[in-house]
């Protein structure tokens, strides 16, 4: 378990378990999902077997105090639990997911902390089989949970909403002692079933990134498309990769039917990168659900298969 | 590697919790949105443990073993230097009336409440708010003159500047 983990786990459960008239007007709520599948994994010879997956089960804190009138303190601390092998980061069963605090107005929020940055987050759920072995970052670079981050987030004005964010290097020694040596962004519009997005990176995890979102709720059917051009930062890089993302959901009464397809074509020899998921969904209530999917994934001669059955449950 | 103290600690966190998330349309996925501030400010529910007047450090502006002299006290609440106001601060007042025949002129309801408002605005001097109210009969009833005597009690907060 990491320092900052061990440091608020126990801190903000403590303080939540307090009685609340104690020390003022505490808030929050306890939030996560247990998401747990059992998956006939092969990725090749000596590696096809069965396993039973994670996929990112959750256990967060989250919480606004008005200080004033339309001002808000927002905040959120959210922790993997690996509820398959109790192992998530070195020996311990938890790892830190998305952390941040921010004062949120009219004129929108500022806010930092470790966190997804504005690229990942405008994805807006086209990738139905997230956090499964066809998650979209299989396939696309840009699904990054930046360190450092310090952002601003615009209010909704008229359907259009952006945010910023800038992640300072803390590397001095090697010319990244900036405040800006990464940032990423995104400009985002929703207008009733329609959700579009543009989003980059520039100098983030050493790439530097473009990416176009289109989401459109037709009925009953739900359409997803992902465009993305990425590159390395730096010009003697070896990362050129341009490539495409689409989904499908229809949804019939409790059963929703899924799939997606995405390819990357690179630049750089043989690392094109392909991934194909179709399964689907039994939503038992609004919090649960039993789903089963198919996912092939092939990164240059690698070829991986993936057949499961999981449930998952939301609190 | 994780306590067994931090685990009970966040067992007891979500027990404490569970009432609050009832009617909240903010699951696990909203918290990776574009807009999840948004979905916390519109399904985190208000504190709903706010303590309760009775549960509050309250000031007694009385001497509740002395009776009151039944008089009409002045207090400058407008001059100068003289406003009090703690915000949030809690108060409890009382002043004496009577319903008997023969109560005086200064005794009736009515002066009490006259009175209770001078000092919640000689306390509150920015503003109040009545948290509850009571009436009490004096003690010491078997002084038949007392019968028909009364505390009214007036418990307040000042306002939030």
């Amino acid at each position: 378990m990491n320092s900052t983990a061990k440091f608020w786990l126990p801190l903000v459960a403590g303080a939540m378990a307090l009685p609340a008239w104690a020390a003022g007007p505490l808030d929050g709520s306890i939030y996560g999902k247990v998401n747990l599948s059992v998956v006939d994994s092969d990725e090749g010879p000596g590696s096809d077997e069965y396993k039973l997956n994670s996929n990112a089960s959750r256990l967060g804190v989250k919480g606004k105090s008005e200080l004033k009138p339309d001002l808000y303190a927002i905040y959120k601390a959210e922790f993997e639990v690996c509820a398959d092998d109790g192992i998530c980061s070195g020996d311990s069963p938890f790892k830190q997911r998305n952390i941040m605090v921010g004062l949120k107005g009219s004129y929108g929020m500022v806010w930092a902390g470790n966190h997804d940055t504005p690229t990942k987050m405008a994805q807006n759920k086209v990738d139905l089989f997230n956090d499964l072995d066809g998650d979209l970052k299989v396939l696309l670079d840009g699904e990054t949970r930046a360190k450092n981050m310090v952002a601003y987030t615009s209010p909704t004005i008229n359907g259009f909403a952006a945010s910023v964010a800038v992640m300072p290097g803390e590397d001095d020694a090697n010319g990244n002692g900036g405040l800006a040596d990464g940032v990423s962004y995104s400009l985002s519009y929703s207008s009733g079933d329609l959700y579009l997005a543009v989003a980059g990176d520039d100098d983030v995890k050493g790439q530097d990134l473009l990416r176009l979102v289109a989401q459109y709720q037709l009925q009953a059917l739900q359409l997803g498309f992902i465009y993305q051009q990425n590159e390395s930062a730096q010009d003697d890089g070896d990362v050129d990769e341009d490539g495409y993302f689409v989904s499908a959901a229809y949804k019939l009464d409790d059963i929703t039917l899924k799939a997606q397809y995405g390819s990357v074509d690179s630049d750089s020899g043989d690392s094109d990168k392909q991934t194909l998921s179709i399964g689907a969904d039994y939503k038992l209530a609004s919090s649960t659900k039993l789903y089963g999917f198919y996912t092939a994934n092939e990164d240059g001669s690698d070829d991986h298969d993936y057949l499961g059955v999981g449930m998952e449950h939301k609190f | 590697m994780v306590k067994g103290y931090q685990i009970a600690l966040l067992l007891a966190a979500l027990l404490a919790t569970a009432d609050s998330r009832a009617n909240c349309s903010f699951d696990a996925d909203s918290a990776d949105r574009l807009d999840f501030a948004d979905q916390i400010i519109d399904c985190e529910p208000e504190p709903s443990a706010a303590p309760s007047p009775s549960a509050l450090p309250v000031e007694r502006l009385y001497d509740a073993a002395v009776g009151s002299a039944g008089i009409i006290r002045e207090h400058k609440v407008v001059a100068p230097g003289s406003l009090n106001h703690t915000p949030g601060a809690h108060y409890e007042a009382r002043e004496p009336y009577s319903l008997r025949a023969d109560a005086a002129f200064e005794e009736s309801v009515t002066f009490a409440i006259a009175r209770l408002h001078l000092q919640m605005a000689h306390y509150c001097s920015d503003g109040w708010a009545v948290d509850g109210q009571r009436s009490e009969p004096k003690r010491a009833v078997s002084d038949p003159l007392r019968a028909g005597k009364y505390y009214l009690y007036y418990r307040f907060s000042c306002a939030a500047r």
